[in-house]
């Protein structure tokens, strides 16, 4: 692995504490602030968090330091892909082929993420401009469809939204194209504090909110922390709190393993990426859990934020607090500026994870066909102008959905299930604990080596199992589909494949450049 | 993700159970749970903060960092 590398130079984190916040930007994203709240209140309320630590300790914190640990153990080989760190842990010829979903599946989820984030960016805007203010729910719910969607030039010109999904774009090609320290950490050196620093004061602000008629943010924190006992022998509780714990943490993306490829061989793993998770954690049972559920339910009721919800993925993100920020006692200029913290925080939740899902694909690029960081992240903002094209284009028709499901969420159970028992049956538990504590500033306690070696493998293979079988399987038959979204659909797939296939082609492509030596590294005694 | 957060429309939660406000037992478990994550945050970046190395690769630097009044005897 070394010889093939030789003589390369690659670029490294500038400071600990920007490789954090670039983690915890990967991590924090629109999942943290919208779905934790939703999962909780209706999976047992407070009791909801009993398997949902239980599962941050055996699935969570377990896959974090292995995804950090591969990672930096590609990384001091000069490698930062996927594909080159699974054939380093497993001698076997498919490994690197199997890694294409490290790569191919963050570049899927980049592209319709782009888009999402330049919906946010559009929303910070008119909340300046007050452009939706003075209109009901329903209103808003209008204003934002015409917004999402080409066709429908109700409220505005279908090229609005190009306009934000572009600038979302050059923003993200400019952060890529400054590099790891240039450009990502500086972006989450920048962007996390405003981030956290807008999330703390709109907290603030709805918790101190006045009760209306209809609700009040304490009714809201019942609705989601009341604990219902009898949940916890539910296990599809139990699954659901496994799963928000695996999603909220970005595992199985690739990108923490890109991340970490830059650190120093002997930089900590175990104690920075305890730390990241514990940001993220933060972020989201702190932040997340305040509110939009608490804010809806203020002015809506339970009830009402119950409808509001069922009415649409971002109804309780967008719709429910663009009627929120209306309604808050201090005049229209006061909601603006709360309104615009509000989507411009979800914007930077966005864009950090944005441009983490993008290094992937761009360190592959780089370092196996050793194109200049520039020209790939104009060439990576291109692909993804003209494949986010389509699934504005078919959003309507359910495009960017399957996407989503088979990249942004059933990929990522299946790429975390792959490494997790490469680490467990080729490299070796004992192997990686090694691995892990080289250079660490904080010794995992030995339960965390028994959790590696037989609970999270076991854990994760159940969680897929029972995805596959109550989930993937309909959607894959289409179950319940209406007839007008199955051609898109189905175009969505094919996208999908034949991005694994270009990915797969490249691979094979990238070791007949440069073949991978004969044996793999072996530890040295001094990491012994 | 995006899907993710489609799971909003799942399973309606029980308003009856937020009607009456919060509970003391509602109060412990958000306190609690907000408390544990506030708390790991903070222990981990004060052992980071506090557990600053002295960045010497090649060991032909000093012992340890400067440190006002000292001398390094090595």
């Amino acid at each position: 692995m070394a010889d093939a590398t030789a003589g390369r130079a690659r670029e490294h984190w500038g400071s600990r504490i920007g490789l954090i916040l670039a983690m915890a930007g990967n991590a924090v994203g629109l999942g943290n602030f919208l779905r934790f709240p939703v999962q909780a209140a209706n999976n047992g309320g407070g009791t909801f968090m009993i398997p949902y630590f239980i599962s941050f300790i055996l699935l969570g914190i377990p896959l974090m330091w292995m995804e950090w640990g591969i990672g930096r153990y590609g990384g001091r080989f000069g490698f930062g892909t996927i594909p080159r760190m699974f054939d380093g842990l497993w001698r076997n010829r498919f490994a690197k082929y199997i890694g294409v979903l490290g790569i191919a599946m963050p570049l899927v989820v980049f592209i319709y993420y782009t888009v999402i984030v330049g919906w946010l960016l559009g929303f910070s805007f008119f909340s300046i401009t007050g452009g939706y203010f003075g209109m009901d729910a329903e209103g808003v719910r209008g204003y934002l469809g015409s917004f999402q969607d080409i066709h429908d030039t109700s409220v505005h010109g279908g090229w609005l939204g190009f306009l934000f999904y572009g600038i979302t774009l050059a923003l993200i090609v400019w952060v890529l194209s400054k590099g790891i320290s240039g450009g990502i950490e500086k972006l989450a050196l920048y962007g996390m504090p405003v981030l956290f620093i807008f999330a703390l004061l709109i907290m603030v602000r709805v918790l101190t909110l006045p009760a209306t008629e209809l609700g009040s943010p304490e009714q809201g924190l019942a609705f989601i922390w009341t604990p219902d006992w009898g949940a916890l022998g539910d296990a599809r509780v139990w699954l659901a709190a496994a799963g928000q714990v695996f999603f909220t943490l970005s595992l199985g993306m690739g990108a923490i393993h890109t991340y970490s490829s830059y650190l120093s061989e002997e930089d900590d793993v175990t104690l920075t990426g305890l730390a990241t998770a514990a940001t993220n954690e933060f972020a989201e049972v702190v932040l997340g859990g305040t509110i939009a559920i608490p804010a809806a339910v203020t002015f809506f009721g339970v009830a009402g934020a119950t409808a509001i919800a069922a009415g649409g993925s971002f109804d309780v993100g967008i719709v429910a607090m663009g009627v929120v920020f209306q309604n808050l006692p201090g005049g229209m200029l006061w909601g603006q500026l709360l309104a615009f913290m509000w989507f411009f925080l979800l914007f930077i939740a966005g864009i950090t994870s944005s441009v983490a899902l993008a290094t992937p694909a761009m360190a592959f690029l780089q370092e196996e066909f050793g194109f200049p960081r520039g020209k790939v992240a104009l060439g990576l903002g291109l692909t993804a102008l003209l494949l986010g094209l389509a699934n504005i284009w078919w959003l309507a028709g359910g495009f960017l959905d399957e996407w989503d499901y088979w990249a942004g969420t059933f990929g990522l159970v299946i790429f975390a299930f792959i490494e997790v028992w490469i680490i467990r049956l080729a490299f070796g538990v004992d192997e990686f604990w090694i691995e892990l504590h080289r250079g660490a500033d904080l010794q995992v306690p030995a339960f965390f080596r028994f959790v590696m070696k037989w609970v999270t493998p076991v854990f994760l293979t159940v969680l897929l199992v029972w995805w596959g079988w109550t989930e993937a399987v309909p959607k894959l038959m289409m179950e319940g589909v209406a007839a007008e979204q199955i051609g898109p659909r189905w175009l969505s797939r094919a996208f999908i494949a034949g991005l694994l296939f270009i990915g797969i082609v490249l691979i094979r492509r990238a070791w007949q450049r440069r073949p991978a030596p004969a044996a793999p590294a072996p530890l040295t005694p001094a990491a012994r | 993700m995006f899907a993710i957060i489609v799971l909003i429309q799942d399973a309606p939660a029980d308003a009856a159970r937020a009607a009456g406000g919060l509970s003391t037992f509602s109060l412990l478990f958000m306190l609690t749970s907000m408390g544990l994550v506030t708390l790991l945050a903070a222990w981990s970046f004060f052992r980071i903060m506090r557990g600053k190395r002295h960045f010497d690769p090649d060991g032909s630097g000093p012992a340890h960092s400067p440190v006002q009044g000292e001398v390094d005897t090595r």
